[in-house]
């Protein structure tokens, strides 16, 4: 058998078992620390589980574990389907699989063992930042080369999506992470002062513009006209959308140090980036919505779609309000609340999350060769209890967090500050039970979906591995 | 017997100024005469320390603007139905744009009495449940009342619910610029 006339896939079957087995550990901590935040004595002292190692943990599973596994095995499937060719190199894929799993694990684990290089979401220290770069990098070599060795054309505008990923979150992490060792687990890194807050902050959201919005914007693009059965609306829309996002985006890091020691006109052009940033954005969105056009009844039967759809409506929702939160005036009540951790979960449940799941839902039975998922009706009570769960959450914190702001600030008849620190805290709780519940059931939905991709694959296990031939490219299309 | 009431109000000869006259203005002035009975009585609670209690002539001015804001949102919905109609639904008329509104408003301002109680938790709380309610009137209503097909009727439900959530958004910003700009609470900023 000629094996080049097939498409490989068993390294993205591992990855997306790898994405459920982060997504419940990762989710699981995040409940915990919600847990931890009404009932500190949950702690109980050890240190490992404290609030200040556990939050990174939970960062670092979902964001990297989770979410990073996802997107490996989406572009290691969708690249081979977009450009009718075998990925470049299988046996460097599954390195990249593997490595990647256990650069994640070592990192995490090392930051439970308390020892973090205290830069947010870029907490490893440096020999794992080092292993992490080796595995990116093939990563890179895997998914260039198969666009290199493409038999069609045109480049796919998800591909386009994945190639900014890869390309500017190696640029990211490699400079944001440049540092001295001054012993095997530990470092000071070579910037100071508020270079050091700017460059953090460069790299902490476009890890969130490059590896949260513009890695599942590759996911999404190539899912939904797959499951909606229809063409993009506008293709050209699509690459415009892509070029403008990739300008805007890079500039908008500083609205997360407004009012603080950097130049004013930093945290001004990050304003206005951002508020640009809408434009691309809804853009893509708009896209979405009308390639659904004619597709809607496929709603009712699909659960899937339904996943995609909303997470639709959420990165709609949260590409607004981010930049609205931006804005200097609303940042001043915002900022130190928990109106910021529910526009970033509004964000990372709604959009990512569901998009992810939409995937893997509609991936999976393909990828086992069947047609059916074990249970539909698991997978719908998901949707719903998922839904519940972030809009909980969510709705919790804009309360939690306009009334943080405004006692934050508010002054007396005296001109003091009218609430203590104790106050505010006390003021929270209530919300944060809330919180703890919207977790929950965000949690029990990702362990139903857990089940029901397991039975699924128990289901049809024997007929692994399922050979999909390459189709030949249209006439006209071809390189 | 959701269905049949949308299906009822679809049938029914009502003109736009019957709608709104009739029944939605009623219960419009819901939230703000609730909104002007808890800040008097009561004041906003934060949830800790005195609760911020407005004079009765702030209360009756800040209710007023209140509800002279609802009316002008329940208007600019209908008219925003009535544009998208062009496009989604060719068929509807100025009177089924005022029976979308009509239908999907009335949990959001009969839940306006919570106003009486005036707590930010408890807004949280009951606030969830009656927008749920309105999501699933308005994709349940617009195919029947603005007679389109289904798949129309989604697309243009999420466009409506973008809209709303927009404006929502748009409200959280404004007002906070309000307070940074020293309109309504004593920041110090």
């Amino acid at each position: 058998m000629n094996k080049n006339l097939y498409y490989t896939d068993s390294a993205t079957v591992f990855l997306i078992a790898c994405t459920m087995i982060w997504a419940v550990i990762g989710m699981s901590a995040g409940v915990y620390l919600a847990a931890e935040l009404v009932m500190p004595h949950l702690n109980f002292d050890i240190a490992q589980i404290t609030f200040g190692r556990l939050r990174p943990f939970h960062t670092n599973a979902v964001i990297f574990g989770f979410g990073g596994s996802a997107l490996i095995a989406t572009a290691f499937y969708s690249v081979q389907r977009t450009c009718h060719v075998r990925l470049f190199s299988p046996k460097l894929a599954w390195i990249v699989a593997i490595g990647w799993q256990i650069g994640v694990a070592a990192g995490v684990s090392s930051l439970l063992m308390g020892y973090t290089s205290s830069k947010e979401y870029a907490e490893f220290e440096w020999p794992i930042d080092i292993a992490v770069t080796i595995v990116w990098v093939s990563f890179a070599i895997v998914f260039f080369g198969t666009l290199a060795t493409r038999k069609i054309r045109p480049i796919y505008v998800s591909n386009w999506f994945y190639g900014a990923l890869i390309i500017v979150v190696a640029m990211l992490h490699i400079v944001n992470n440049l540092a001295i060792p001054y012993s095997w687990m530990q470092s000071y890194p070579i910037y100071e002062g508020t270079q050091d807050a700017i460059v953090q902050w460069w790299y902490g959201h476009n890890a969130v513009g490059f590896f949260l919005t513009a890695g599942f914007l590759g996911m999404f693009y190539y899912t939904l006209p797959k499951q909606a059965g229809r063409p993009v609306w506008s293709y050209r829309l699509s690459v415009i959308a892509f070029w403008a996002f990739i300008y805007t985006y890079i500039w908008v890091g500083p609205h997360h140090l407004h009012y603080t020691s950097i130049p004013d006109w930093l945290m001004t052009v990050a304003m206005v980036m951002s508020v640009i940033l809408i434009l691309p954005s809804w853009a893509t969105m708009v896209n979405a919505v009308m390639t659904m056009s004619g597709a809607w009844d496929k709603l009712r039967t699909d659960p899937g779609m339904k996943f995609v759809v909303v997470s639709m409506i959420f990165y709609a929702m949260s590409t607004f309000e981010g930049p609205m939160l931006a804005i200097k005036s609303v940042n001043v009540i915002s900022h130190y609340t928990d109106w910021t951790v529910g526009h970033v979960h509004s964000g990372a449940l709604g959009w990512n999350a569901f998009v992810t799941f939409g995937t893997l839902y509609f991936l999976v039975p393909k990828l086992l060769g069947t047609t059916e998922l074990f249970s539909k009706r698991l997978a719908n009570v998901h949707f719903w209890i998922a839904l519940m769960g972030v809009l909980l959450y969510i709705v919790a914190l804009w309360g939690s967090g306009v009334a943080q702001g405004v006692m934050n600030l508010a002054l007396n008849d005296y001109g003091h500050l009218n609430y203590s620190f104790i106050d505010i805290m006390l003021v929270t709780i209530p919300y944060h039970w809330i919180r703890l519940v919207g977790g929950l059931l965000f949690l029990s939905g990702a362990l139903l979906m857990t089940y029901n991709l397991y039975r699924t694959y128990a289901a049809s296990k024997s007929a692994l591995p399922v050979l999909v031939k390459i189709p030949k490219v249209h006439a006209g299309n071809e390189i | 017997m959701i269905q049949a009431s949308i299906k009822r109000l679809a049938d029914s000869q009502y003109s736009p100024a019957q709608l709104f006259f009739g029944f939605s203005v009623w219960l419009i002035l819901i939230p703000p005469i609730s909104a002007f009975y808890g800040t008097y009585q009561y004041g906003w609670s934060m949830g800790i320390g005195e609760p911020i209690r407005l004079s009765l002539a702030e209360s009756i001015s800040i209710s007023i603007f209140y509800a002279l804001a609802l009316m002008a949102a329940w208007f600019v919905t209908a008219l925003v139905i009535k544009w998208m109609a062009s496009i989604y639904a060719p068929d509807a008329n100025l009177k089924d744009a005022f029976a979308v509104v009509t239908l999907v408003t009335t949990p959001i301002m009969l839940g306006g009495i919570a106003h009486i109680y005036p707590s930010v938790l408890f807004h949280v709380i009951v606030i969830p449940p009656i927008f749920a309610l309105s999501g699933y009137l308005l994709f349940a209503s617009i195919p029947v009342l603005l007679k389109t097909d289904y798949d129309r009727g989604v697309f243009m439900g999420c466009s409506l619910l973008g809209y709303v959530v927009t404006g929502f958004l748009c409200f959280l910003g404004i007002i906070s610029i309000a307070w940074v700009q020293g309109i309504g609470l004593n920041l110090g900023v």
